[in-house]
């Protein structure tokens, strides 16, 4: 198959955190060493096909860049290890720390291969640091997105509005992915139901959080103010989408009296501004999945491969969505998405 | 052209008959028609939500909101001329049968109304501009 | 714009009317008692006063400004002759629902047990729902044959609930449990006694949102934050659902118990299979039947044990789209057909059966997985 692919998941890792200090102050490099401040280890999602801490994982830009198959053309890196800021109650340390990974991904990961993209890591509780370094690197040639995980606040309420705003001026698309404490931990998002629970469980439950956060944005009217925003969800899978956009559409049939800033069904907007990433073929009986998927908007579905935390071929990947939209979801979406950045 | 033996017209009451935004439900040709009187304007469309089936003139008649840009910002409008299904709430406007808002394709069926001195008439089914789609056989 | 594949609404239309014949068990339509002096004069003097200060409606409606529906929740063209609020009348629901429509038998689903999510005496929960049972059963279980109850149960004390269970399971019409779900994860061991009782007596526990999801904190949450516009609110009451799935699994609810049979009304299916495949992704990579303790995968022991009410049915553009989930659910085993009167998103069992569902699936819809799911339904069909 001469297929190319575009990654739009891939995890570069740091191995310590004394790789990070020179990145900071050095009133903050003492904070984080004296109270002991632990790396986030590189960590699979859980139920992922990792053990937790494998031994597979590389910390050297130049092995990462060699595990990446010949036939991808471009990979966004999103450092996983800012995600857990989500469960962290500092948020100036946390910001501190994200930006701290940002210049060592700057200079020590985007030089190894002209492949690598980066998805700016920003904390998610003060909004306003976070949109201060999404300034600070976001006309980097090297830099294509901003990353971040959800907190307890769903994404249309204004505590985002000025990592949007700011995500929106550069043309940057952003992209939510877990950060470990969903269901877990107070100030991170919540799972439904009710805990405790497996980790199974958390697993099992993940995409609720994207599925509230993409009616948020639709239903609470951020696309409305701005229109060129695209938001990725990557590791929550996708095959959710399809009830989730119908049930969206019929409730606005009904109820568009009350969100009258909602001129369209919900599921237009969900083609045009969310991007759900596939980056596992999952268990499903495949006729079935591929017949489930192709009722998501052709225009929603990009392709990651969850570097190293997955070790599924990228043609096995895309097994799960139907043969006339691989191409589509190998590249041809994310190329859009990305446009002028890779 | 109306059909053979079908009246061009119904007389369904007089004026003092219809309460301002109050549906009367008449009989016309075998069909249940809902006819209301707004803002000296009148309207029928026929009984009949095409979404479920509901009982349409059984529900509410009312401005609506504007399609926006901005959110949580209402403005009313439509002039008093949006039906509101009982059942599921899905709003017509009965200037031309179409959805409010353009939240589907489907539409209601609505009438000509003549007012003639004091009484009140139902006419022929009006015409809409877009094609008839075929339904789903069952 | 959606462009339905459906005509414009044509006088002709109007005659479809014709109730079903095949017959139909509606899996949830829900009475509501107005004269609460019915349920309170059952109840101690102690456990009362509980119902005077807290209410007797349910989560959603304790503080009614919270999340508000566009339009009003009420239906109105379902008040009673006499004025009275949607689904308080028997007489009025007959009329309205199981005669037009032909509804052999309907399960009555009760809304106002939700009530006790919240209260922390639960002497006077116990009270209360046997009080709103025994009113139920009196009222509506006598005005007509076809009705059937889903008798309300405790969510926070697996004792209380089997009591309840046990005095009631033989009275005629009782067909199922209905638990409230609030504080206790429906697959921790608290609750496994009312499981193994609800297995005992063939009757399926029932789960209905409550309108205390994502919204009191003694009860499930949606996830992520608060939502802020009722669309959003609406569509979230699934989660609960979905996590109650994952968590009867996962807590092995279906190991220990193989016959139990869950019903899960109004919570939508097409997320279904998602779920169901994402569990058993986990189940394989944790270990399989020999590591996990569960020795069917999840997608089984679900397509096996638990059953799903149609109501709210998806509206794709094209109808033919949900066979995508059909399918991969195993529809003509799994789904139960439900109109969820006299609510105001109810949905008319003559356009389910007529215009939505394929020909194969409606009488395993309409009735066949419906007796097989409720022992205890004693029906007469065509």
């Amino acid at each position: 198959m001469s297929q190319t692919f575009i990654d739009l998941e891939s995890h570069p890792v740091v191995a310590s955190i004394d790789e990070l200090l020179p990145y900071m102050d050095e009133g903050w490099a003492d904070r984080f060493r004296r109270t002991r401040f632990v790396l986030p280890a590189p960590q699979p999602h859980p139920g992922s096909d990792q053990p937790l801490n494998g031994t597979a994982v590389p910390t050297d830009p130049v092995d990462a860049a060699q595990a990446i198959p010949d036939d991808v053309r471009a990979a966004l890196l999103i450092p996983a290890q800012v995600l857990p800021a989500a469960g962290w109650c500092d948020h100036a340390l946390s910001a501190v720390f994200a930006s701290a990974v940002n210049q060592l991904l700057v200079e020590r990961w985007l030089p190894a291969d002209a492949r690598f993209r980066l998805a700016i890591g920003v904390a998610p509780h003060d909004p306003d640091l976070a949109a201060a370094e999404i300034r600070r690197l976001g006309s980097h040639p090297g830099v294509a997105a901003v990353c971040t995980s959800v907190i307890s606040q769903n994404l249309g309420q204004r505590h985002y509005e000025p990592i949007f705003a700011a995500a929106h001026e550069l043309g940057l698309p952003v992209v939510f992915h877990p950060g470990g404490s969903e269901g877990l931990a107070l100030g991170a998002a919540t799972l439904g139901g009710v805990g405790p629970r497996t980790s199974e469980e958390r697993h099992a439950l993940l995409p609720q959080v994207a599925a509230v956060n993409i009616l948020s944005l639709i239903f609470d009217g951020v696309f409305s103010r701005l229109p060129e925003l695209r938001v990725v969800f990557a590791g929550f899978g996708y095959d959710w989408a399809v009830g989730l956009l119908w049930h969206a559409d019929m409730e606005w049939r009904a109820l568009r009296i009350d969100v009258p800033w909602v001129t369209k069904e919900p599921s237009e907007y969900a083609a045009d501004h969310i991007r759900l990433v596939v980056d596992d073929r999952g268990a499903g009986p495949i006729e079935h999945v591929q017949n489930m998927v192709a009722n998501i908007p052709e225009t929603m579905l990009v392709y990651g491969s969850d570097r190293p935390f997955s070790h599924q071929p990228a043609a096995s990947v895309l097994e799960a969505v139907p043969e006339r939209i691989r191409d589509r979801v190998a590249h041809g979406n994310a190329e859009a998405l990305l446009a002028g950045r890779i | 052209m109306p059909e053979r033996g079908k009246p061009e017209r119904t007389r369904v009451g007089t004026l003092a008959d219809f309460a301002p935004d109050t549906f009367r439900i008449v009989q016309v040709d075998g069909n249940s028609i809902g006819v209301v009187r707004t803002r000296d304007r009148f309207f029928a469309v026929l009984n009949y939500c095409p979404h479920m089936g509901a009982e349409l003139c059984r529900g509410t008649v009312s401005d609506t909101t504007l399609p926006t840009n901005i959110p949580f910002d209402y403005r009313l409008g439509y002039e008093r001329s949006v039906v509101r299904c009982p059942w599921h709430r899905w709003e017509w406007d009965m200037t031309t049968g179409e959805a409010i808002g353009k939240t589907t394709s489907m539409r209601v069926a609505t009438y000509h109304v003549e007012v003639d001195g004091d009484d009140v008439y139902v006419g022929q089914r009006r015409k809409n501009s877009a094609a008839v789609r075929e339904a789903v056989a069952s | 714009m959606v462009m339905h594949n459906v005509a414009e609404a044509t006088e002709t239309s109007q005659t479809d009317r014709r109730p079903l014949t095949q017959g139909l068990i509606d899996c949830d339509v829900h009475p509501l008692i107005t004269d609460m002096s019915k349920v309170r004069n059952r109840m101690s003097k102690r456990a009362a006063r509980r119902l005077e200060v807290l209410g007797h409606i349910g989560g959603a409606a304790r503080e009614p400004n919270r999340v508000l529906h566009p339009t009003g929740p009420l239906r109105l063209d379902a008040m009673t002759p006499s004025g009275g609020l949607p689904g308080s009348d028997p007489e009025f629901t007959r009329h309205e629902l199981l005669d037009p429509y032909g509804v052999t038998a309907a399960v009555l689903v009760p809304v106002q047990a939700a009530a006790v999510l919240p209260w922390g005496d639960e002497v006077a929960v116990g009270e209360y729902l046997a009080g709103l049972n025994d009113t139920l059963i009196e009222e509506w279980l006598s005005a007509d044959t076809r009705y059937k109850l889903a008798i309300s149960v405790s969510p926070h004390d697996a004792k209380s609930a089997v009591r309840e269970v046990e005095r009631l399971a033989d009275v005629p019409g009782v067909v199922a449990i209905n638990i409230p779900l609030a504080e206790v994860h429906p697959g921790r061991p608290a609750l496994h006694d009312l499981y193994a009782a609800a297995e005992e007596l063939e009757l399926p526990v029932l789960m209905h949102p409550t309108g205390g999801e994502g919204n009191l904190l003694d009860a499930p949450n949606f996830a992520g934050g608060l939502v802020r516009t009722y669309p959003e609110h609406h569509i979230m009451l699934a989660q609960s659902g979905q996590a109650a799935v994952a968590g009867f699994v996962l807590g092995g609810v279906f190991e220990r118990f193989p016959r139990l049979k869950l019903v899960f009304a109004e919570f939508g299916f097409s997320w279904v299979p998602s779920l169901m495949w994402r569990l058993d992704a986990n189940w394989e990579r944790t270990g399989g039947a020999e590591v996990t303790g569960l020795t069917r995968p999840p997608s089984e022991m679900i397509k096996d044990q638990v059953r799903f009410t149609t109501q709210p049915l998806d509206e794709p553009a094209d109808r033919r789209q949900l066979d995508a989930v059909f399918d991969a659910v195993e529809a003509g085993r799994t789904l139960l057909f439900s109109s969820d009167y006299p609510h105001w998103d109810a949905d008319d069992p003559l356009v389910i059966f007529n215009k939505r569902l394929p020909e194969p699936l409606r009488e395993r819809i309409a009735w066949g997985s419906a007796v097989e799911t409720f022992g205890r339904l004693d029906v007469d069909l065509p």
